[in-house]
């Protein structure tokens, strides 16, 4: 499926909305905890610097009265202080505890008080001061309720967090799934189509959405291309036909003048050349019919060994009226999907050309194997080859090296070699074989183990392929 | 043999015509499908010969009809459209025999000659004889005058090809498709080799020539008169 594509975008899902809700969360806290404690804290500085300054001109005694007398103002926030004088002697204050040693300018002390039987929790902000004298004086105020805004968002995010991401995980898995869905259609409807069967149409779901818009266009597109391309089966077909009509009349003809003129080498002759046009033209249609109509050729689960062995033994005179040495490896079970006279025709091709231009006292092979999922046919002969620079030509129609003069043929076996691979999903290879010429090709194999799926446990009789 | 010949092509009708009459045979010609299959229901004919591409018609119909009233004449399918699926669609519809055109009369002549033999078979063949040289169809054994001779599977079809066409000539193609059963036209002269080959097996050693070529058509195995 699209696994990948599927996962990036459910990743990218989760990570947006985790990046979302942390936000939110983050600027939240920031509003409502850091700022309001930022505002506490400059409050607290101020505080501490007047009554510093009052400190610096009136002494200590002083300072304690006005403290005190800051514990009494009715206020919002709750007032802390404590004052300890340069010797350490404690001279003021209601916090219930306080560092021996003054480590930081703020500090946090816990200063729950117990009133009436109840506990009333206090969290102090507290200023720690070393004043000019070497006095010391903690001033803060309650921030309590700032304290359990932070605590609330942080269990809200430890909750909403995880909650959320499953939320995201679901929702993104089951967006994708949705445009996975159609996408499989898409591409399974594309790839039947692009096989061959191009009546087929993307179906549509009906609901006027984009998936189906593209579908609709598509559709139009193929149904287009259909048109045209009977069209151009139909010029094929009757082209064919006109021409063999034309070919048979001219044949007749020939039989006929040539037998008035009562000259049997005339008569030879003539005929002999429109046979050659004939298995020409046949050829080239054979190839064309080949490569644009698939589908007309059904495909069979074959051992393609006793098609292989066949070839070798029709060749084997040949060669050996040639003088050549013919090697044949043919394992046996190459089971594959296919249309076995064509794959016969195929290597016999590949068998002629090789008997057809290796010289006298040569050599050709034909070995076929079962190798890593594949059948691998080689063809290999000690002629004169193909130089490495039109190695890629030689499967075009009509194609003739320049060591095939004066050898008799159209150019067309290996054209309807390549053919005949391209329908059985097969690829070659051909390559100097130093010498002479070499050639490789592989056909997917069909694998004799059968895979179940794991719905199923196989039944009383094991089927059968 | 009487023939019924079934083809819109007027000149193609006076070849087919002239080459079969010149090998003995009576052909009668009809240039549309329905007046051709009336005259084969009406009449008994020894053989059909029917185009593919008729006009109002589609020879296979004819074909399916001509099945579907029981007639059992050998019926040898003519058509300009090509090979592999087509002969085959052209058999199962109930054709004998299909051939493309444009094709040489030597090659209609054996092929008529080859399908006026089939007699419907009361017998099971098991052996088949020409002269000294016997075929043991059950043993898939080969013996010239006694003597037992190696061949291999498909010579041995080779020599049945023949043996059932004995003194008829088999062309290279009707070797290639019984043989074979594959539809191809191999461009050089292979098997002209491969049948030598058999020749040498079979007549090398005896003074008596038993199969011989008969050049530009293909292959006969014949005793000498």
């Amino acid at each position: 499926m699209l696994r990948s594509f599927a996962s990036r975008l459910t990743l990218s899902y989760l990570a947006i909305s985790a990046l979302s809700i942390s936000t939110i969360l983050a600027v939240y806290y920031w509003v409502v905890v850091i700022i309001p404690v930022q505002r506490v804290g400059s409050e607290i500085q101020r505080e501490a610097d007047k009554l510093a300054a009052l400190h610096e001109i009136l002494g200590s005694a002083r300072l304690s009265e006005a403290l005190e007398q800051r514990l009494r103002e009715p206020r919002r926030r709750a007032p802390f202080h404590t004052f300890v004088g340069k010797g350490g002697m404690l001279l003021s204050g209601n916090l219930p505890s306080f560092p021996p040693q003054r480590s930081s300018a703020w500090l946090r002390v816990e200063a729950d008080i117990h009133a009436d039987g109840l506990e009333e929790d206090h969290e102090a902000l507290i200023l720690d001061r070393t004043l000019s004298d070497g006095s010391r004086l903690m001033i803060g105020r309650d921030i309590e309720d700032l304290d359990d805004r932070a605590e609330n968002i942080v269990i809200t995010a430890a909750f909403a967090l995880p909650i959320l991401l499953l939320l995201a995980l679901t929702g993104g898995t089951l967006m994708t799934r949705a445009i996975g869905r159609r996408m499989v259609v898409l591409s399974d409807t594309a790839q039947r189509i692009a096989s061959g069967n191009l009546s087929e149409r993307i179906p549509l779901k009906q609901s006027g959405d984009d998936f189906d818009r593209l579908s609709i266009t598509l559709n139009a597109m193929l149904s287009k291309t259909e048109f045209l391309i009977n069209a151009l089966h139909n010029v094929s077909d009757t082209l064919s036909h006109e021409l063999r009509t034309a070919l048979a009349r001219l044949i007749s003809n020939l039989e006929n003048t040539c037998a008035n003129a009562d000259d049997e080498g005339c008569r030879r002759n003539a005929i002999e050349e429109a046979g050659r046009l004939e298995r020409m033209f046949d050829a080239v249609l054979s190839i064309t019919a080949l490569e644009t109509r698939p589908r007309a050729f059904q495909l069979k689960a074959v051992d393609v060994s006793k098609a292989l062995g066949d070839a070798a033994e029709l060749y084997q005179p040949a060669a050996e009226t040639r003088g050549l040495e013919f090697d044949v490896d043919i394992r046996p079970d190459l089971r594959v999907k296919c249309e076995p006279s064509l794959i016969f025709q195929a290597v016999c091709n590949l068998l002629d050309n090789a008997i057809k231009f290796t010289p006298r006292a040569g050599k050709l092979s034909l070995a076929a194997s079962a190798q890593d999922g594949s059948v691998v046919i080689v063809v290999a002969d000690t002629g004169p080859g193909i130089p490495a620079e039109l190695l890629e030509l030689v499967t075009v129609r009509f194609f003739r090296a320049p060591s095939a003069l004066g050898v008799p043929g159209f150019g067309l076996g290996l054209s309807f070699f390549s053919a005949v691979s391209a329908l059985h999903n097969g690829e070659f290879r051909f390559s100097s074989g130093s010498p002479g010429l070499r050639v490789e090709w592989r056909i997917p194999a069909l694998t004799e183990t059968r895979v179940y799926p794991a719905r199923f446990s196989p039944g009383p009789h094991p089927p059968s392929l | 043999m009487h023939i019924l010949l079934v083809e819109d092509d007027t000149q193609l009708c006076r070849y087919v015509q002239k080459g079969l009459r010149e090998e003995g045979h009576i052909v009668d010609c009809f240039a549309d499908g329905k007046t051709g299959l009336i005259s084969a229901l009406s009449e008994s004919y020894d053989l059909v010969i029917l185009d593919r591409m008729l006009p109002n018609v589609d020879g296979l119909n004819v074909v399916r009809t001509l099945r579907a009233a029981g007639n059992r004449a050998p019926i040898l399918i003519v058509s300009a459209l090509g090979k592999v699926d087509e002969r085959v669609t052209g058999l199962r519809a109930g054709g004998d025999d299909y051939l493309t055109k444009p094709f040489a009369m030597s090659e209609l002549v054996a092929r008529v000659d080859a399908l006026g033999r089939r007699q419907p078979a009361a017998n099971i063949v098991t052996r088949m004889s020409v002269a000294d040289l016997e075929l043991d169809l059950v043993e898939h054994a080969v013996r010239r005058n006694g003597v037992s001779i190696d061949v291999t599977a498909k010579e041995f079809r080779v020599l049945e090809c023949l043996m059932k066409n004995a003194g008829r000539v088999v062309t290279r193609s009707m070797l290639l498709e019984n043989v074979w059963g594959y539809n191809f036209d191999p461009q050089t002269n292979v098997i002209d080799q491969y049948v030598s080959r058999i020749r040498n097996k079979i007549d090398a050693t005896h003074p008596v020539q038993l199969i011989h070529t008969v050049r530009g058509i293909g292959y006969s195995i014949r005793s000498p008169k």
